[in-house]
């Protein structure tokens, strides 16, 4: 399998050289291919949610690099990097972080209409995916006025809504019931396999762990295991 | 015009102002009161410095005088311009002049029974100074005549009260001819003025210019009053006259070499002005900067998000400057409506502060004050506030830019 995504000698440390100082990630060396559907796990403090930000570009390594389809996204600028997350990677957060002013519609096509595309594709791309999510019901809708289960759904549809080569996802399921858990879970595979996006979440669940079919197992900011499941 | 996109930005600028509608109620409310206050000041300061400087000009020397050269310096009857008529000959084909009107300044001493007092005498021609300052307004009390023969004279208000004489009773003046000859005549008071010029109404005495005339033994004109069609064309017509006329002993002035404390009172009214203005906009960049710096901090996980999700940082720069814009140029229109309506309401029919007439005619103002609309009120304050909203916008815009995406999302989850 060819290498999407590469990480070279990642380390991160939180405010250096203060007493406060402390290292999440202590040199980080992985290779993912396209399409793979990882989750990445430990222990709460082990380092998932800051190698997930660093490997999306929402946070810079102290050290190393991150490359992802040639692109070493460590070494662009604000604005390169910005328009890098909106056109590669979708992002689903564990407390949704949908726009709370925007309706479910604008929600999910928002990243669209910041790439330029005509709304006509927009509208089109939203009832598909909103369809596939079985939320279309919503789409008029604020995200306030829709469950947990619902938001995060609408969080799903707004993450793949624009076909990114790439999902993040933390802990995607923590705010969810098992049985939401295990829906978005299918749903996640579901995209992995039918619009052939690489997944990437963290998460330390072992019922979500178990869905997918390679996991890498943090503490203490280095990879302990990496096992492929199925 | 706008893009889909920034639809969207607008929309979303809206909307979050609905959403905090009782603060950005409050900042809109504060700059309309701000321009209300700032526009009122700016048009009933100008209309009083007009009225006052109108007054002057209209009852006194005019936009314009021409006079002996000696005579400023040395107020004696023999310092005449010998032949006015040469002069208002020139005035007659001078485009910029309205009017002009011939007079006498004479120093005098009035008497009456039980008190006297030294007082200016200006001879004057009532036909001429109907249709050149329609000074028969300003009659109070009495009327607009010399009578029959001239024998009648038109006298301050003030000066009347001091010397305690009213319509129909007798004055003596006194005066001193072109060969220091004492002369005096007998005047009746026909009616009595208020102008709110100080210079009539506390010391000043008007009667038929001929008869001065006849009683120093002259033929001139101690001053020709010129009004202008545009004030500020004094300095362009005093270069065309003063190259027309030609004669050494022949002077012409502005109303601001003659009343210089009036031109003085012009500056400080506008820099008074200025640093009202300047001390609004400072107070409406404080409360602005305080709501958007507010609004930011409340937001700043949501910025994370727009961030994180590929949003880029000027796009929600420009989000927050259509927000603030939004807010404080609501405030804006309707403080420019409300103002510009309270401006023209006084334009019209004058703010009426007749408890205060004494007290303004010091000043030289009438009791009801006309207020002055320009544009530049309108445009100078628009700039304004523009200016304090994106002042006001950049310390928080460079709050937010100093965090990456997901310290945004953390800070506030």
């Amino acid at each position: 399998m060819m290498n999407f995504l590469t990480l070279k000698h990642i380390k991160k440390v939180f405010n250096p050289r203060s007493e406060s100082e402390s290292t999440a990630l202590r040199g980080i060396d992985l290779s993912i291919g396209k399409e793979e559907f990882i989750v990445i796990s430990g222990p709460s403090g082990s380092g998932k949610s800051t190698l997930l930000n660093i490997i999306g570009g929402l946070d810079a390594p102290s050290e190393g690099s991150v490359e992802l389809e040639g692109t070493v996204i460590t070494e662009l600028g604000e604005n390169d990097l910005a328009r890098f997350r909106r056109e590669n990677i979708g992002f689903v957060f564990q407390a949704y972080n949908l726009i709370p002013v925007l309706t479910v519609k604008e929600n999910i096509e928002y990243v669209m209409r910041l790439m330029g595309i005509p709304q006509s594709q927009c509208d089109a791309r939203v009832w598909e995916v909103a369809r596939e999510l079985d939320i279309d019901a919503y789409l008029n809708k604020l995200p306030d006025h829709l469950s947990g289960g619902q938001q995060q759904r609408v969080a799903v549809a707004r993450a793949v809504a624009s076909k990114p080569k790439l999902i993040l996802a933390d802990e995607p399921t923590a705010n969810l019931d098992t049985l939401n858990g295990e829906k978005l879970m299918e749903l996640m595979r579901r995209l992995n396999e039918e619009e052939k996006v690489t997944i990437i979440f963290s998460s330390h669940d072992p019922l979500v762990i178990q869905k997918a079919r390679r996991s890498i197992i943090l503490r203490d900011g280095v990879i302990i295991e990496d096992s492929t499941h199925r | 015009m706008f893009s889909h996109t920034e639809m969207l930005y607008l929309k979303m600028a809206l909307l979050h102002i609905i959403r905090r509608k009782g603060r950005a109620a409050l900042i809109s409310i504060m700059i309309t009161v701000s321009m209300i206050g700032l526009l009122l000041m700016e048009g009933m300061y100008e209309g009083m410095m007009v009225q006052i400087t109108q007054n002057s000009i209209k009852t006194g020397s005019g936009t314009v005088s021409i006079q002996h050269t000696q005579f400023r310096s040395d107020n004696n009857i023999k310092y005449t311009i010998a032949d006015p008529h040469k002069i208002t000959a020139l005035l007659d084909s001078q485009k910029e002049v309205q009017s002009y009107v011939t007079r006498i300044n004479q120093r005098a001493l009035i008497a009456t029974a039980g008190y006297s007092q030294g007082v200016n005498i200006t001879g004057i021609d009532l036909e001429q100074e109907s249709s050149h300052a329609q000074l028969e307004n300003f009659i109070i009390k009495g009327n607009y005549t010399f009578d029959k023969n001239g024998r009648g004279a038109l006298i301050g208000y003030r000066l009347a009260k001091k010397l305690k004489v009213d319509i129909g009773k007798k004055v003596i003046v006194t005066m001193q001819d072109t060969d220091n000859e004492v002369v005096s005549v007998a005047l009746k008071i026909v009616g009595i003025i208020k102008t709110n010029n100080m210079a009539i109404d506390k010391n000043g005495l008007l009667m038929d210019i001929k008869r001065l005339r006849s009683l120093n033994g002259i033929q001139g004109s101690t001053e020709i009053s010129i009004l202008l069609n545009e004030q500020n064309d004094d300095t362009q017509v005093i270069h065309s006259l003063v190259s027309k006329i030609k004669d050494q002993n022949i002077a012409v002035y502005s109303y601001k070499e003659l009343y210089p404390s009036l031109h003085e009172g012009e500056a400080m009214m506008q820099t008074y002005s200025r640093i009202s203005s300047a001390f609004i906009f400072i107070v409406a960049t404080l409360g602005i900067f305080g709501v958007v710096l507010v609004s930011v901090l409340e937001r700043v996980r949501e910025f994370g998000i727009m961030m994180a999700i590929g949003t880029p940082f000027r796009a929600i720069a420009r989000l927050i400057i259509y927000e603030s814009l939004v807010i404080t140029m609501s405030g804006y229109i309707a403080g420019a409506m409300i103002g510009g309506a309270l401006l023209w309401y006084f334009k019209q029919y004058g703010l009426d502060l007749s408890g205060l007439s004494d007290a303004f005619a010091i000043f030289g103002m009438d009791s009801s004050i006309h207020a002055i609309v320009k544009s530049e009120y309108f445009t100078g304050s628009f700039l304004s506030v523009l200016f304090a909203t994106l002042s006001a916008t950049i310390i928080p815009i460079r709050t937010l830019k100093n965090r990456n995406p997901i310290q945004s999302i953390n800070e506030q989850q």
